[in-house]
């Protein structure tokens, strides 16, 4: 790197989505990089007099007009920031839009397939970094509070993963994986010159492949990225008393139905879920079924019962949860350990007999915990004020540090990616198929498949040649 | 640059650089290290084994070839070694594409070790011993020094920089049924002071395991019933440099092929038991693209017949290599069930399968000029480092040779990188990926295979070399020759139209248009007789262009990463926000680039962000004012 870094014109226009998550009356899309200007031109229109013409980004300044997503149009506010004199040095426009989440996606949408690309976590700030725009010291501050609010995406993404989608981009995969592997072992380890792979075969893969991949994007398309509050779940043994705390918690909001509570262990068949204001945030509750922290995930799927499904999404639910209540009943026996690590709710301190506090090795586990008896309403004041802090809801301490205007709306800015991702594997895809009917080298079809894999790894995390390798050798019988 | 400092003049050195083992390896280390002007030792047990072909009697092979190519390339010796002594040349992959294409060769063994002694002995510069390794010298009082190896005589060799190449001699051990001996090839010892010596360096071990088919007599088999397979009617060579008027050298030989029976399998299934794999004799982790024939029979219990290639090892001998039966069943059982092949049924063996198990050096643990990071002036390269095949280790010879004269003379170390060769994944694939079984070559682990080919290895690899000192301005002439009858035709295709809007070039395009069939269509007197190789060159170009621009669009887009080293001083734990996983990875394997960074398992982009940042801060602190410190990114 030179000391004095020049303009780093890596070439390409990164955009995101970048306002706070949650209802927000104004949603803000940030974009950088050289097609800046053209991308504002092209979206966008003046509201004054009949000419369609787009907003032409002169000189720096603030702009109202109506953003065209290619279906309609919306008011918007754009701020034009023509380099050097941005946040990246780079030329920078933001679009801010009315804060509704279908149309942000909308929006996000239009200016990927007009040449942007997704910026990856952290990116306009190392951008701003290496064109020397900000110093070291602030660079790191901005990339350590994006790492971390990446690992809150990371949890998202898994969350939406297990939504659906994952099991989509599972099967999809698999397809993917067979034909990529029939055919890399056609090109590593067939001795015979003619590359001959089945021909009904691949055919068949082909069209598999390209039916669950259409499959995919139409789930995600349709799929409501829905409004983005953390997600604060109860779990705990059955009859712990999860759903008397729910009811106990939820007491205060506009919630219909409480939930069924029934001394009988078990009695909360299903998930339910509730918004609850906490301090300055609100979050989404949500109640499950008993699930011990100790039990193996699988056995209960595989006994395919009511109960056993019911605990099954139970799980699923606390893989995917910001926080998780682990409520202990104090009466009862408890676990050796909690996982994942979440609060620690010791409940039912009302009952006689029953001590103050849980057991040592307990709370070195858990990330805090509270003495409440549901029953009573014990405890719960100081409860909310845990669960606040804990979520980041309580004021900070000092100075909010530098403004993170990378965390975005999680969902809505996933499912832009999903769709970018989703939509250039399948342009891959039809071109891999293409080039096997042309009766093109099957090295182009396989390179090809290869830029199809790459996609995916942008949605699921990469893959490595080690795993088709694995799989080549599973299938086939190799070596001279 | 180097992980060591370059080493102080040491008046009682004999050599620049002691290569220990003249296989495939040591000779090509000795040699790049004596072309780049080292003094150079080939130190080796046995005189009469350089260059020994311990499996099977061939070079090249899909993935390998490409690397002969670009060690030919390179400056290189097994390519023209091969050339010498190849008694069957074939191209494999022909009807696939050309990234995929690989040129492979049977050999005489016996001839191929002649010439391999020959061009060590003619090689100026180089000192050829024969001598036990037994220990190494190791100085210095913080961390240890290498300055020589001891012989079992007692002699002392000295040196700045060791190279080992020692194969599957470290703590070898040999396996056929209930037999077990110490020894890394039937006949020879193990080399037992040097993994002592390595012990007490302190390097991480792990254990692998390799097989061998039986050897059979030629004059007992029957061809009659076995499928003949000949070499290619037009055999290309290995090197760029090899005269094509005196290619092939050696007579050609058919090759055959047959196939085990049902019988073949009731056998090994009856005795698998015996196997010392089975009854867990053997803790080292033998390679899945290579399995043993009972591994084969029993992982793929629905195949009713495997294949078997009988190949001669030479012309003038009787041995037969029977590839596709590596074994190490008990002998009689490998009698038995070689004698259910057809055409193997009055089989006389002359030397019976057997699995080897050895001792490699974690790889981690080298940097890219495959020199180890925490003891200087020791280069490893070949088996020693976890792969297998004369391909693979030679590679490595060449990278470590020219890289210990490259630190001796205090010159930047020569690293290619992905997107130059396979020797650069290989490398890379090495050092940040510890190799859970013998690494071999494939072109799937090749992601820019399409820029990667045999048929360019020349014009890739020539111009860096030169620039390294590895091969003389005679070879980057005869590229830049090459190069202009390249452009010159290109020119004459792209001027003549066929169409109003369509030239020869977009002609051969087309998937089903060869170059013949281009010019029979198309007659053009300027591109007669034209260097079969530029017209091979032409097509590919023509074909491939679009998906060859597209890989290197993506090289360009990683170059920033690629070209960005993290120092050597960047304290991992240092860093806030990394992930848990990410710091524990990258203190192990401490890659040299941010792109090698973003390679690590369990590293992803926002850690790679992470890490710009901080190798930029570090790298101003440390041109600044020497000694600062006192960040926590700094290692005292």
């Amino acid at each position: 790197m030179d000391p004095d870094p020049v303009l780093a014109s890596s070439g390409s226009t990164i955009c995101a989505l970048c306002s706070a998550g949650g209802r927000a009356s104004r949603g803000v899309i940030r974009v950088s990089g050289p097609l800046s200007g053209e991308l504002l031109e092209r979206t966008t229109c003046g509201t004054q007099g009949a000419a369609q013409e787009g907003l032409k980004p002169q000189s720096r300044g603030v702009f109202e007009g109506q953003f065209n997503d290619g279906l309609g149009t919306c008011p918007v506010l754009v701020i034009w920031m023509p380099g050097p004199g941005s946040y990246t040095r780079e030329d920078v426009v933001e679009f801010h839009l009315p804060g509704n989440p279908h149309l942000m996606q909308a929006a996000l949408q239009r200016l990927l397939k007009l040449g942007a690309r997704s910026a990856e976590p952290g990116e306009f700030t190392r951008r701003a970094f290496e064109n020397g725009a900000l110093d070291l010291t602030r660079a790191e501050g901005v990339l350590a509070l994006i790492e971390s609010a990446n690992e809150e995406q990371r949890r998202a993404a898994s969350a939406l993963l297990l939504g659906g989608l994952g099991r989509r981009m599972a099967g999809l995969r698999e397809c993917l994986d067979d034909l990529r592997s029939l055919l890399e072992a056609s090109l590593d380890f067939d001795q015979n010159d003619t590359g001959h792979v089945p021909e009904e075969e691949l055919e068949a893969l082909f069209q598999r492949a390209l039916e669950k991949l259409h499959a995919a994007t139409h789930w995600e398309s349709a799929r409501d990225a829905g409004p983005d509050l953390q997600r604060v779940v109860l779990a705990g043994a059955p009859n712990a008393g999860k759903s008397s705390l729910y009811n106990a918690l939820m007491s205060c909001a506009p919630d219909p139905m409480p939930a069924l509570v029934d001394p009988l262990a078990g009695s909360t068949r299903d998930v339910r879920r509730g918004e609850l204001s906490l301090g300055r945030g609100r979050v989404t509750l949500i109640d499950t079924a008993g699930v011990g922290p100790l039990q193996n995930p699988g056995e209960a799927a595989l006994s395919g019962t009511l109960d056993g499904r019911a605990q099954e999404r139970a799980r699923e639910e606390v893989q995917a949860a910001d926080l998780v209540l682990w409520v202990l009943d104090g009466g009862a026996e408890v676990p050796a350990h909690l996982d994942p690590p979440g609060l620690l709710v010791w409940n039912q301190i009302d009952r006689a007999g029953v001590s103050q506090e849980p057991p040592e090795g307990l709370i070195r586990g858990a990330r805090g915990w509270c003495a409440v008896s549901a029953q009573e309403g014990q405890g719960l004041e100081s409860l909310r004020k845990v669960v606040s802090g804990l979520l980041g809801f309580a004021p900070p301490a000092s100075g909010a540090g530098p403004q993170s205007s990378e965390g975005g709306s999680l969902g809505r800015q996933l499912r832009a990616r999903h769709l970018d991702a989703l939509r250039s594997a399948r342009q891959a895809l039809a071109e891999a198929h293409q080039l096997k009917a042309q009766a093109a080298p099957l090295d182009l079809v396989a390179e090809a498949l290869r830029g199809v894999s790459r996609e995916f790894d942008a949605i699921e995390g990469s893959s490595t040649s080690e795993d088709l390798l694995d799989r080549i050798f599973s299938r086939f019988c190799l070596g001279k | 640059m180097h992980s060591h400092p370059t080493p102080r003049r040491d008046s009682r050195a004999h050599f620049g650089v002691i290569v220990v083992g003249a296989g495939h390896a040591g000779i090509e280390a000795v040699l790049a290290a004596a072309r780049l002007g080292q003094r150079a030792a080939l130190v080796t047990f046995d005189l009469q084994r350089v260059g020994e072909m311990s499996c099977n009697p061939a070079i090249g092979g899909l993935g390998k070839g490409q690397l002969v190519r670009e060690i030919d390339a390179l400056g290189g010796a097994q390519g023209r070694i091969a050339d010498q002594t190849g008694i069957q040349f074939r191209m494999l992959n022909t009807g696939k594409g050309a990234a995929v294409r690989a040129p492979r060769c049977q050999s005489d063994r016996h001839l191929y070790r002649e010439e391999a002694t020959r061009l060590v002995r003619a090689a100026q510069g180089v000192e050829l011993i024969e001598g036990a390794v037994v220990a190494l010298i190791l100085e210095g009082e913080k961390q240890p020094e290498v300055r020589g190896v001891r012989l079992a005589d007692g002699t002392e060799l000295r040196a700045p920089a060791v190279i080992l190449t020692t194969g599957t001699f470290l703590r070898a051990r040999m396996h056929r049924g209930e037999e077990q001996s110490s020894g890394g090839r039937v006949g020879e010892a193990s080399a037992e002071g040097l993994a002592a010596d390595i012990a007490t360096l302190g390097l991480e071990l792990g254990r692998l395991k390799t097989g061998t088919p039986p050897r059979l007599d030629a004059r007992s088999l029957d061809f009659g019933v076995m499928e003949e397979q000949l070499g290619d009617s037009e055999p290309q060579p290995f090197s760029f440099r090899t005269d094509i008027a005196d290619f092939p050298h050696c007579p050609q030989v058919p090759c055959h092929l047959t196939w085990t029976t049902p019988a073949t399998h009731q056998i090994i299934r009856d005795n698998v038991h015996l196997s010392p794999m089975a009854a867990g004799r053997i803790e080292g982790i033998g390679p899945r693209y290579c399995p043993s024939v009972e591994d084969k029979i029993m992982r793929f219990a629905d195949k009713d017949r495997h294949q078997v290639f009988v190949e001669p090892e030479g012309l003038s001998t009787d041995v037969i290599y029977v590839n596709g039966v590596s074994t190490s069943l008990p002998a009689r059982v490998q009698e038995a069930f070689v004698h259910t092949i057809p055409g193997l049924e009055q089989a006389r063996f002359l030397q019976y399968g057997y699995a080897v198990e050895y001792d490699f050096v974690m790889p981690h643990q080298l940097d890219a000029s495959l020199a180890l990071r925490q003891t200087s002036g020791l280069f490893l390269a070949g088996q020693i480092n976890g792969t297998s095949g004369y391909e693979e280790a030679a590679a490595q010879g060449l990278v470590a040779g020219t890289n210990a004269a490259k630190w001796i003379q205090g010159e930047a170390p020569f690293v290619l990188g992905r997107h130059e060769a396979y020797i650069g994944v290989m490398v890379d694939d090495l050092i940040l990926t510890s190799p859970r079984e013998p690494y071999r070559m494939f072109s799937s682990r090749a992601e820019h295979r399409l820029l990667l080919r045999q048929d360019n290895a020349d014009r890739r690899l020539v111009p860096l070399a030169h620039k390294a000192g590895l091969v003389g301005a005679e070879e980057l002439a005869r590229v830049r020759v090459f190069e202009e009858r390249f452009e010159a035709a290109l020119g004459i295709l792209k001027k003549r139209f066929v169409s109003p809007s369509r030239n020869l070039f977009d002609t051969l395009r087309r998937p089903e248009i060869s170059w013949q069939g281009l010019l029979q269509e198309h007659p053009c007197q300027e591109l007669v007789g034209l260097d079969p190789r530029v017209a091979e060159a032409l097509e590919i170009e023509a074909k491939y262009e679009g998906y060859v621009r597209r890989q290197q669009d993506m090289v360009e887009r990683m170059a920033r990463e690629e070209d960005t080293t993290i120092p050597k001083e960047l304290n991992y734990s240092g860093i806030n926000g990394l992930g848990h996983e990410a710091r524990e990875k990258l203190s192990l394997v401490r890659p040299a680039t941010l792109g090698a960074a973003g390679r690590v398992e369990g590293v992803r982009p926002p850690d790679v962000a992470l890490l710009a940042v901080h190798v930029e801060r570090l790298r101003r602190q440390l041109s600044g004012a020497e000694g600062v410190s006192s960040s926590g990114a700094v290692q005292p």
